[in-house]
């Protein structure tokens, strides 16, 4: 145990010192502050910013007037935008002027039997007016003044217009705010099993591959190396996550107005109980256990650092299919077979159950079958990988066959 | 009280003496030491004993299976066959307290120099005050006290494998394996660890030397196995290795010109140095009767030295190459 926790020691003060590190970790806390304070600079744009300056202009034709108070109507919705009646004889020249500058447009009102017929022309379809948000707009006064005309009384116009009264309610666990969440973290436990993973193939290749190697292994037994490392690149994994969600949550309570809504409901931590979050760490640290072990084999694999890249590969693909695996499977909603395997498969299970337990009502039945696996595959994973690391750390030269190194006395 | 300060003094004399038998006692013992690799045999056979304190030589040209034995000695390979031990018990890195410089050198880079010398220390079980402490002394005595915090990276190649050379001696060790630790080195840098090489064996050290430069185990060595592709080709006391060929190279130095006379007496000159040549001779008559005919010419040599063959010398008559 000494020996593991000075090896820990070791690898933990070089690694937590590395430039790249350092400059992952400011960029990363800085991504989070940007995006805690997207909603104030996405707020600040659209009521002070360039929102009231008339930038662009659109030119009306309606020959007919065949919709009244459509010039209003325009300039109150779009109000960067400059409205102007235009001339229909110079349609070409407008559409010739659209076609230069992609901050012009045109609506063109034609009388389709006896009908308007709406005809919004605009640079590119990224415009930010399209025909149907145009016609949603004008409909409502067109149907208005045709109903008027043929003599409905108003308040029957009025009704007639009229909306239902709504809102949304989610029963379930699975919000806006627990999905954005569970996406999020899918991906935080991709990008932390891949980056520190990586940490520890990488300080493994290179204690090989400059032979200090084989000044360790004199002094410490090759798995004691092997689990300082792993612990070491996973504490400094977790502390760097915790960083993150910490910041995260900071800038969430000063930053996020509470009013915020996301697609129309308000963000909310409420899915992050005190139980979801352990589990969701424990996922985490068994998860990066069974891919650290492998990747300190896939280190401890080459005779020069360069092969680091393609021996990763296999590891690298087992990693990817099951990041999709459970990414596919979180997204496919509650339940089935698909679902079932992917909870229950020790290498999906770290992506997957995250969103999970966050989005839907996981059986502890099924918490306990998952944890039981994936706890065994790093049993059975770290036992194999010990074997072949011990058994690989000092061949150098053709890249042995991973049962010829089990098989190899040691 | 006084009892008590009887009895500790007492069993410290005791501990001492038993250290002193101890050391005394110890010895290094392998025993038909075999390995192949891919069916070709790297090391046959090989045993040897070292039973005082000193330095013991492993020689032979490269891929002769040096390093192949000292890694078989230490567990870093398992052995195909036979055994080694220390003091009757086997060589493990849990059971003893051993020192091992690899030929390859590697220390970790980027990191600091002091830094990295306790790690290693701590590494073989000592706490960091004592790591720390061994380390600093260690980086004195050869010379690169300064570097304490520099990066490895940054330091000269001869200063590098000073800090491996530490790396190795850091915890203390009773048993030290040091593998071609002159290659590389400048003549400074030569000094500097010969002279601690010196240091060790006063402090009563236990080394094992791999090494293919035959003078550099001359100067150490008292014993030796001399190996060629794995197979013993001579073993036992350098001195008696030496004596037991007798005087059978004659070198001399004379002002007037003598060939004609050393070549009426038989003898063959194997090489020419700057100022003096250098025959083989049979035996003390010869170099006797030799240097008799010179005096009867009237020519007095400035230099004239009878000697034993050089390892060298003996290492290519053995393996019948050149090195």
């Amino acid at each position: 145990m000494k020996q593991i926790m000075t090896v820990f020691g070791f690898t933990f003060r070089t690694a937590i010192r590395k430039k790249s590190f350092i400059i992952s970790s400011v960029v990363m806390l800085a991504l989070v502050l940007i995006l805690c304070s997207l909603p104030q600079i996405m707020s600040f744009f659209s009521s002070k910013g360039i929102g009231n300056e008339k930038t662009k202009t659109c030119y009306f034709l309606d020959e007919k007037n065949m919709i009244p108070g459509a010039l209003d109507l325009l300039a109150g919705r779009y109000t960067d935008t400059t409205v102007k009646t235009g001339e229909p004889a110079k349609a070409g020249e407008y559409r010739t002027e659209i076609e230069k500058d992609s901050k012009v447009s045109m609506i063109v009102i034609s009388d389709i039997g006896g009908e308007p017929f709406i005809t919004v022309t605009t640079n590119s379809f990224m415009s930010s007016m399209d025909a149907k948000s145009v016609s949603d707009l004008l409909t409502p006064s067109y149907i208005s003044a045709t109903l008027q005309a043929q003599g409905v009384d108003p308040a029957t116009i009025t009704f007639a217009q009229s909306s239902l009264p709504y809102k949304a309610d989610v029963a379930g666990n699975m919000d806006v705010s627990g999905y954005a969440l569970g996406l999020m973290l899918i991906m935080l436990m991709y990008f932390a099993i891949y980056y520190y993973g990586y940490g520890v193939s990488m300080s493994v290749a290179t204690e090989k591959t400059t032979r200090v190697m084989e000044t360790l292994v004199v002094s410490a037994k090759p798995s004691n190396i092997l689990a300082g490392k792993c612990l070491a690149m996973g504490t400094l994994g977790l502390l760097q996550f915790s960083a993150f969600l910490g910041v995260g949550a900071l800038g969430y309570k000063l930053m996020i107005p509470d009013n915020f809504t996301l697609m129309g409901m308000p963000l909310s931590l409420s899915a992050f109980t005190l139980q979801s979050g352990l589990l969701v760490l424990l996922y985490f640290v068994l998860g990066y256990a069974l891919y650290a072990v492998m990747n300190a084999v896939c280190g401890a694999f080459v005779s020069k650092i360069e092969d680091l890249n393609s021996a990763m590969m296999p590891v690298v693909f087992i990693t990817l299919i099951s990041f999709y695996v459970g990414y596919f499977a979180a997204l496919s909603g509650t339940g089935g077979l698909f679902q079932k395997v992917a909870m229950y498969v020790p290498f999906c299970s770290p992506f997957v159950m995250p969103f999970k337990l966050l989005n839907s009502d996981v059986s502890a039945a099924d918490i306990a079958i998952s944890l039981s696996l994936l706890l065994a595959a790093v049993i059975v994973v770290a036992f194999f990988s010990a074997r072949i690391y011990t058994a690989s750390v000092l061949h150098y030269g053709k890249r042995m066959k991973l049962m010829d190194l089990y098989r190899t006395k040691i | 009280m006084g009892i008590l300060v009887v009895d500790y003094i007492s069993s410290e004399i005791t501990r001492n003496v038993v250290c002193s038998y101890r050391r005394q006692s110890m010895s290094l013992r392998v025993e038909k030491l075999s390995k192949s690799f891919d069916g070709k045999k790297a090391v046959n056979q090989m045993s040897f004993e070292m039973t005082k304190p000193g330095v013991f030589g492993l020689i032979g040209t490269n891929g002769a299976g040096k390093t192949t034995t000292i890694r078989m000695i230490l567990g870093i390979i398992r052995m195909d066959e036979g055994s080694a031990s220390w003091d009757g018990r086997p060589i493990t890195r849990e059971t003893m307290n051993f020192g091992y410089m690899p030929e390859e050198r590697g220390i970790y880079m980027k990191s600091k120099i002091l830094e990295q010398l306790v790690y290693f220390g701590m590494l073989r079980g000592m706490n960091k005050i004592d790591a720390r402490q061994s380390a600093s002394s260690l980086m004195e005595r050869v010379g690169i006290a300064e570097y304490k915090e520099v990066e490895a990276e940054k330091l000269s190649k001869g200063n590098q494998q000073k800090v491996q050379l530490i790396a190795t001696l850091v915890h203390k060790p009773e048993l030290i394996f040091l593998d071609e630790p002159f290659s590389g080195l400048d003549p400074l840098n030569t000094e500097v660890l010969s002279r601690l090489l010196t240091e060790l064996v006063e402090e009563k050290k236990f080394i094992v030397m791999s090494s293919h430069q035959m003078s550099t185990v001359e100067e150490f060595c008292e014993d030796l196995v001399m190996l060629h592709h794995g197979e013993t080709i001579l073993q036992g006391n350098l001195k008696n290795i030496k004596a037991g060929y007798g005087h059978t190279n004659l070198l001399v130095n004379a002002v007037q010109d003598f060939s004609a006379i050393a070549a009426d007496a038989g003898l063959i000159p194997i090489a020419n140095h700057a100022d003096e040549v250098e025959y083989r001779i049979t035996g003390d008559d010869m170099a006797r009767d030799f240097l008799g005919k010179l005096v009867g010419n009237g020519i007095f040599p400035v230099k004239y030295e009878i000697r034993e063959p050089s390892l060298h010398e003996i290492f290519i008559e053995k393996a019948g190459v050149e090195i």
